[in-house]
């Protein structure tokens, strides 16, 4: 994962280290765009949502470009609202939306590459489930991960340990 | 495996199959201003940082002393509308009863519209749009004409290659569209005119010469006028990094202004020691170095390339008697002696690009003064970045002004130095041209509005705090929309003093401005503020509310029902304001009262319970139009919308007996969350759309989402 890590978008690796994130909004733009959306769809399991949600986040980082780009993580910022969005969004439609789970119809959802997996992620509150990617798809700490959802250590570790444990118990219980 | 295994695996497959859809980051600039101006609005600030987010949302509370845009727009509505204030708002005198018509612009299936523009010429109507075709991949300017509103032909002009359009702009004289072609390494702009929008005419731009570093943007206005022709644009300077101290060595590194090198100078006497480049910090090609910093191999970027598109996920390499296995699943590398099996070095890829440890030779002695782990000057960059508050982008704002379509001369329009600068209006009317350019911080906005009666030679005739939208003229004056916590309609003899003449109802907001025969009328829609409700918690005999529409905290006595305490913040910042204390490690806060002492001690629960009563209430019904129309621009009235399903319209013509409207169709803009089958998704404001498929693989479709036009008729 993290490919962009990898490719020319960041020859330099710069873009991996918080407080080297790009000064410039197009060079994050170019550079983070990708992993934003895919880090909110895997999140929100539902990549029109989530691009929708990394638009909008987009142009509103760009309207406070002055103050995200000083941000150790802009990257964060950009989720947490992509994020706060589409849950706002999910809310005004006035539907219940848990992962797959949206009015009993399958969402234009992503993919599952582990389908009991997938569906004990659709269980869990997005909050948590927001924890879970930016921990072991982002492969952030949990120091990162606080930072961009902007709550505390604690708190992240409490939803990571929630969320571990319930994903154990809803796998264990649909084998 | 383990759950956590399992999950990363999971999510790599996943991701694997997710793509952005295409975007650029001109879509969320042009994007992103436009929210800006909403954000002038005060109440309708499209920001959703907090909803939903309680505590955590809370730590995002700033600190009052920032440059409150919001403050800023409040005081223009005061000092503008000093006059008019005093009378109340300026109500609708009634409503005018419109019959709408939807009308579905022809074009080919397989091209998606945008940025559609729409005038009334020659008794009739024009509409230009970015055309791109899915299967070819160009862009087109579309023209279409129409004598009545309701029966439209296309003409299409292909532009070819690589070459896109930036936007497409209406004057009164006819249209303008500014291209951008890149080459892979430079980019051109172009411009071209057309007075029929079919038959456009090349033109040649001096724009002077660009540094490195430096960006143009076209501010999307423009104006004709006695055969002349303006555009405006902004160019913009992207900020020099902040000098870096390196106290351990006593010496500073200060970027040379987009140069590429480094100048270091001795932190005591401030004396320059030498110039250094760039690479020389951060690194040049990926290379492992031993434990001592030593250099031991130079990696091939083609075996970097090579590993990412392995099947293993593994990919080895031998040069130099050095064995360097990279694992693309895990992004870490290992070098190991071929002849002794022994490991030489190992990590994470991404160390593979920088500096193992960052070195500076004096020139003339040859000696170290500088020679600190990679990690350490981070540090120091992350302290320089903390300390530093004036690092942003500058704006300088200039003209295109052209007497032919063919030659086109740059003219700057300098006014005050400013971080973000948007030319934002540009008429042509009885006096010539009136420019007028918001100009944004380091701590106050100002708006200057400059006049010229050739668009070459201007002066600035006034400066203040007024925020004003689109500009049109008429009968010698010249109305304008306004954004302000009371947008509205305004007009002027000048350009410079304005007065309000309507005044929208709460939540209105109107986008466009169009003035014909007809009559004038703005056109807009009730936004949705997307904040929410405010969200209350009562404990202990007290109440705490937080408004995040207005940015405001409030803690009232129950049983006094008196105010104890207010807050305001920002709801962007990363920092509690004063008042506010956050526990990190329990998830609640504390509120103070100006004493010091807490007035409330709130936890997570009662944070989290408070947020699920809020959610209750909150329900989305999408944008719905709004319009408003004078016969004389002194009398207004609102517009019935029955039948009028447009959401965020974009752009007005008004004609001899009736109004054109382009915008987004409402119903693709309120797409519905898990219909099955192909549905349409309008990603963007200015109407670009893309279509897909629901299947779990986001697919393109070949068949773009229809255009349509809404012409409206007084009954």
């Amino acid at each position: 994962m993290t490919s962009t890590t990898l490719t020319a978008e960041d020859p330099t690796g710069e873009q991996m280290l918080g407080t080297l994130a790009p000064r410039n909004f197009e060079d994050f733009y170019r550079a983070r765009r990708e992993q934003v959306f895919r880090g909110l769809a895997l999140t929100l399991r539902d990549q029109h949502l989530a691009a929708d949600a990394t638009d909008e986040a987009m142009a509103r980082a760009y309207q406070h470009w002055r103050s995200v780009s000083g941000y150790n993580n802009p990257e964060g910022w950009v989720y947490r609202v992509g994020l706060n969005w589409a849950r706002s969004r999910m809310r005004k439609t006035t539907r219940e939306v848990k992962g797959f789970r949206i009015d009993g119809q399958a969402a234009p959802e992503v993919l599952p590459a582990d389908p009991d997996l997938a569906a004990a992620l659709a269980e869990l509150p997005v909050q948590q489930r927001a924890v879970v990617v930016l921990r072991f798809y982002f492969d952030w700490s949990t120091e990162q991960v606080a930072k961009a959802l902007g709550v505390p250590r604690g708190t992240v570790k409490s939803r990571l340990s929630r969320a571990l444990e319930r994903l154990e118990t809803h796998v264990e219980v649909s084998r | 495996m383990n759950m956590e295994d399992r999950l990363r695996e999971a999510f790599d497959q996943e991701a694997e199959h997710l793509h952005a859809p295409s975007g650029s980051p001109e879509t969320a600039v042009r994007r992103g201003r436009r929210r800006r101006a909403s954000n002038l609005i005060g109440g309708a600030t499209l920001i959703l940082a907090l909803v939903g987010g309680t505590a955590a949302g809370v730590q995002l509370l700033g600190d009052t002393e920032d440059p409150p845009e919001q403050d800023l727009a409040a005081s223009s509505v005061v000092k503008e509308t000093d006059e008019s204030a005093s009378e109340g708002p300026l109500p609708s005198a009634g409503v005018v009863d419109f019959a709408w018509e939807r009308i579905a612009l022809p074009k080919p299936n397989s091209t998606n519209v945008w940025d559609t523009q729409v005038v009334a010429k020659d008794g009739g109507f024009i509409a230009v749009a970015t055309g791109w075709d899915q299967q070819s991949g160009l862009q087109q300017l579309l023209t279409w004409n129409s004598a009545d509103g309701l029966s439209w032909s296309l003409t299409s002009t292909e532009l070819g290659g690589e070459r896109t359009i930036d936007q497409v702009l209406a004057t009164d004289d006819g249209f303008v569209a500014v291209t951008r072609t890149f080459d892979g390494s430079n980019e051109t702009i172009g411009l071209l005119t057309s007075t029929d929008g079919a038959t456009w005419t090349e033109g040649e731009i001096d724009l002077g010469p660009i540094a490195s570093g430096q960006h143009v943007y076209f501010s999307g206005v423009t104006a004709s006028g006695d055969g002349t022709t303006v555009v405006g644009g902004v160019i913009e300077t992207e900020p020099v990094e902040p000098p870096v101290v390196l106290e351990a060595a006593g010496v500073v590194l200060e970027e040379n202004g987009g140069q590429g090198t480094y100048t270091v100078t001795d932190l005591e006497t401030g004396e320059v020691i030498t110039e250094i480049e760039a690479h020389e910090i951060w690194g040049g090609s990926p290379a492992i170095y031993g434990p001592d910093g030593e250099l031991l191999l130079v990696v091939p970027l083609e075996f970097l390339e090579d590993s990412v598109t392995a099947d293993s996920g593994l990919a080895i390499m031998e040069q130099d008697g050095i064995r360097l296995e990279f694992d693309f699943e895990e992004f870490t590398y290992v070098a190991t002696e071929v002849s002794s099996g022994n490991v030489l070095a190992s990590g994470t890829q991404d160390e593979l690009y920088r500096n193992p440890r960052l070195r500076i030779a004096d020139p003339e002695t040859g000696d170290l003064i500088v020679d600190m782990d990679m990690d350490q000057f981070f540090l120091a960059q992350e302290k320089a970045y903390s300390q530093g508050n004036e690092y942003f982008p500058e704006s300088s704002s200039f003209v295109l002004v052209t007497d032919d379509g063919e030659t086109w001369s740059r003219v700057d329009v300098a006014g005050n130095d400013s971080q973000q600068a948007d030319v934002n209006g540009l008429v042509y009317g009885a006096d010539g041209f009136v420019l007028t350019i918001n100009r944004y911080g380091p701590e106050e906005a100002t708006r200057e509005v400059w006049r010229s009666t050739d668009g070459r030679d201007w002066e600035v005739s006034a400066s203040d705090d007024f925020r004003n939208g689109q500009i049109v003229s008429r009968d010698g004056m010249y109305y304008s929309l306004s954004y302000d916590r009371r947008p509205g309609v305004f007009s002027s003899t000048d350009g410079a003093n304005w007065t309000r003449i309507y005044e929208t109802e709460s939540g209105v907001y109107f986008q466009a401005l169009g003035s014909g025969e007809l009559g004038l009328v703005a056109v807009g829609q009730v936004e949705d503020t997307d904040l929410g409700p405010p969200l209350s918690v009562s404990k202990e005999g007290r109440t705490m509310t937080l408004d995040y529409v207005e940015g405001r905290l409030t803690v009232t006595d129950d049983e006094m029902d008196a105010v104890l305490r207010v807050i305001e913040f920002d709801i962007y910042d990363e920092d509690p304001p004063a008042g506010i204390e956050v526990d990190e490690d329990n998830f609640g806060l504390t509120i103070l009262d100006t004493d010091g002492t807490p007035l409330m001690v709130l936890t997570e629960e009662d944070m989290e319970g408070a947020e699920s009563e809020r959610e209750i209430y909150e329900d989305y019904t999408g944008p719905t139009p709004a319009l408003a129309y004078s016969p004389d621009g002194a009398n207004w009235f609102t517009v019935s919308t029955a039948g009028l399903d447009v959401a965020y319209p974009r752009s007005v013509a008004v004609g001899e007996d009736a109004v054109v409207i382009v915008g987004e169709p409402s119903d693709q803009y309120s797409r519905e969350f898990g219909s099955d089958g192909s549905v349409t998704q309008v990603l963007g404001d200015d109407g670009v759309s893309f279509s897909y498929s629901t299947a779990t693989t986001l697919v393109v479709e070949t068949e773009a989402p229809e255009t349509f036009v809404w012409v409206g008729r007084p009954r």
